[in-house]
């Protein structure tokens, strides 16, 4: 009853000194608007590069790199420098580690990945950068590879094997053959020419960042034409492996680790991994929790200008009380209790404030989704953002509010009333 | 049952550097429907009584009962009840928030005391009906008279059918003509609803108009005009209604 009559009071006297009451609230917009704002920016970007890994990393991937690379949340443990010093030294991955995953039980395709060095060039074009991967015929089967629109165009196959054949990615077919039909057509690697049996189309750049090397600026060659290319055993950086279903990822993955350090030896015997064992989650997580500490730590910085809000609010809520003391003495003639009048003040600046929270979520669907389109990202506002904001507000109010409201409820009366 | 009892009230304000003396053993009785005056110079403690009758200040020594409850000792949630309860406050000055209505500024003791919105507006307009501002209910206070001001505040201290009416300088602000008719309608309430009305002034004038006078000089009641009682009903009415 009296809460609600508070409300309509309040409401009344701030409906009453219009722009002192939205300059008192300007703290609280633009506090809320920023942390809104930059939450919903965020998780916007988070979602984006969700979308774009969970695009290019299939789900039912899992993939062992060499060196030992360390995860947030991924509860394992090791120097990221270890991790950056083995991927550049020789990889420890070997051709035993592919023998042993294929055995383990939901994996449907391993293979590895090495890298061959080598120009690809076709007459004066060449391919510049391009990685050329050395494979097996499994690597189809744990990309979602799209290739281009010509005919016989496949991707290596066990009949391979040792031939000299070559399937281009994206950009390295444009590169090299431009518009032109590559299939059955040649290309020059250190002398040596090898037949193109498929090129792939240009897929989606951006995402690769976080998957791992541009698969478009890249070709596959067989990997024992590699062996027999380069003279040597080629070493591999990285194996794919392809689970049967999502939901045995993580089984597998265990599995996958158990093999690796069977292979490698365990850490229980103080031996560190010297291999890392990535899926898609894992991924996911470590961006995550980048992309969460970096929106953290700006949201801390907006919030000082709610402090700032709040501290406004308690500065005009002050000069309030202060003007309408014989409005106090008045009330409390008539019958209000001090406690009344405390709350009457109260509520009036943690209406002050909630309106301001709700106007700055306001503020902040227009900055983000303004923000959203200079960036190309779709902004996020989250339920939980949105009550957040209103109750951090609410809150303001109630502690900044406090000590006004508390020196309106202690005036006497009667010096109120006398007061000019 | 008396509406005020004061039994030996004094009142010293210890809190300023010389402790002052501002009551000295007041005894006061006023019966309901009384229409007295408190009468006496500036500093003679007059204002310092009203805030004692009035709840708004405790004794230092002494009893105060209003309608024949003890205030002694009473926290502040309990006096403010009884403020807006048992009182109907005229002041000289800033009566009405000027924020609000005529008719919302009448229906505020009411807000207080949890009437209903829909009660409080009939009981509201009621009261202007009686003071004749009914027509004036949606006005804003800056919009009517000064006498219309103190018209509408006698309404809203009979809103919450107090026992006692206390004034403190009513016409202070008003010139002749409206102090005259102030008084006439505290007179006319006195008389039709039966309300107990104190005024509290420094004006012989005014309180020549009143059916008692007391007379408070130096902290103390000097004298007292009394009234007689005709078989425990008031003089007043019986007075004044051989008068008209």
């Amino acid at each position: 009853m009296m809460f609600y009559e508070n409300l309509k009071m309040a409401l009344v006297s701030l409906a009453n000194a219009k722009l002192r009451s939205f300059l008192t609230m300007l703290g609280i917009i633009i506090g809320v608007a920023a942390v809104v704002s930059i939450l919903a920016i965020g998780d916007g970007v988070k979602q984006a590069v969700q979308d774009q890994i969970t695009g290019v990393v299939n789900a039912n991937a899992i993939a062992v790199t060499s060196g030992k690379v360390n995860l947030g949340g991924s509860g394992q443990k090791g120097g990221a420098a270890g991790g950056a010093a083995s991927s550049l030294g020789a990889s420890t991955l070997t051709e035993t580690d592919v023998n042993s995953l294929t055995k383990i039980s939901h994996v449907t395709a391993v293979a590895p990945m090495s890298l061959v060095s080598g120009v690809l060039a076709n007459g004066t074009a060449t391919s510049n950068g391009a990685l050329l991967f050395a494979t097996t015929p499994d690597f189809s089967k744990t990309q979602t590879l799209k290739f281009d629109n010509e005919s016989n165009n496949r991707f290596l196959s066990a009949s391979d094997n040792g031939q000299k054949v070559i399937v281009l990615g994206g950009q390295t077919k444009q590169d090299l053959f431009g518009s032109a039909s590559a299939v059955g057509q040649t290309v020059t690697i250190r002398g040596t020419k090898f037949t193109v049996v498929g090129a792939l189309q240009l897929s989606d750049a951006s995402a690769q960042a976080f998957a791992g090397p541009n698969l478009d600026n890249a070709a596959y060659i067989p990997l024992d034409t590699a062996k027999a290319f380069t003279g040597s055993n080629p070493q591999i950086l990285r194996i794919l492996v392809q689970v049967d279903n999502a939901n045995n990822v993580n089984t597998a993955a265990d599995a996958v680790r158990t093999a690796m350090r069977h292979n490698h030896g365990d850490p229980t015997d103080g031996k560190q991994d010297d291999f890392t064992v990535l899926t898609q989650k894992d991924i996911l997580s470590t961006v995550d929790s980048v992309l969460s500490l970096l929106t953290t730590f700006i949201v801390a910085i907006a919030s000082i200008s709610l402090l700032v809000g709040g501290i406004g609010i308690m500065n005009i809520m002050l000069v309030s009380v202060t003007e309408r003391t014989r409005e106090i003495g008045l009330r409390k003639a008539i019958g209000a209790s001090s406690s009344i009048v405390l709350v009457q003040f109260l509520i009036e600046a943690v209406v002050l404030s909630v309106i301001g929270g709700a106007l700055g979520i306001l503020a902040a669907m227009g900055l983000a989704t303004i923000a959203g389109k200079l960036a190309k990202i779709t902004p996020v506002f989250t339920p939980t953002a949105i009550v957040l904001a209103v109750g951090v507000s609410a809150a303001v109010g109630i502690i900044f509010g406090l000590a006004p409201a508390i020196k309106a409820a202690r005036k006497h009366p009667i010096q109120a009333l006398k007061a000019e | 049952m008396n509406v005020i009892e004061l039994r030996g009230v004094g009142k010293t304000f210890t809190d300023r550097a010389d402790p002052t003396v501002a009551l000295k053993d007041v005894n006061l009785v006023i019966k309901p429907g009384e229409f007295v005056s408190i009468i006496g110079p500036s500093g003679s403690g007059k204002s310092t009584l009203m805030n004692l009758i009035g709840l708004l200040d405790s004794p230092s020594e002494g009893q105060y009962l209003i309608d024949g409850t003890e205030v002694a000792g009473l926290n502040d949630r309990k006096l403010s009840h009884l403020r807006r309860d048992k009182i109907g406050f005229v002041f000289q000055s800033f009566n009405l928030l000027p924020r609000l209505s005529v008719v919302q500024n009448v229906e505020l003791p009411l807000v207080y005391t949890g009437v209903s919105p829909k009660q409080r507006r009939t009981r509201a307009l009621k009261l202007l009906d009686l003071v004749g501002l009914k027509d004036r209910a949606h006005y804003r206070p800056n919009q009517i008279s000064g006498g219309q001001t103190q018209r509408v505040a006698i309404a809203r201290a009979l809103v919450n059918h107090p026992s006692l009416i206390l004034a403190d300088e009513p016409t202070g602000n008003l010139d002749t003509k409206s102090s005259k008719a102030i008084i006439d309608e505290l007179r006319r309430l006195n008389r039709e609803t039966h309300a107990t009305i104190v005024i509290v002034t420094h004006n012989p004038e005014i309180a020549d108009q009143t059916d008692r006078i007391v007379t408070v000089r130096d902290g103390s009641v000097v004298s007292d005009t009394g009234l007689p009682h005709v078989n425990g009903v008031s003089a007043s009415h019986t007075h004044r209604r051989v008068q008209l």
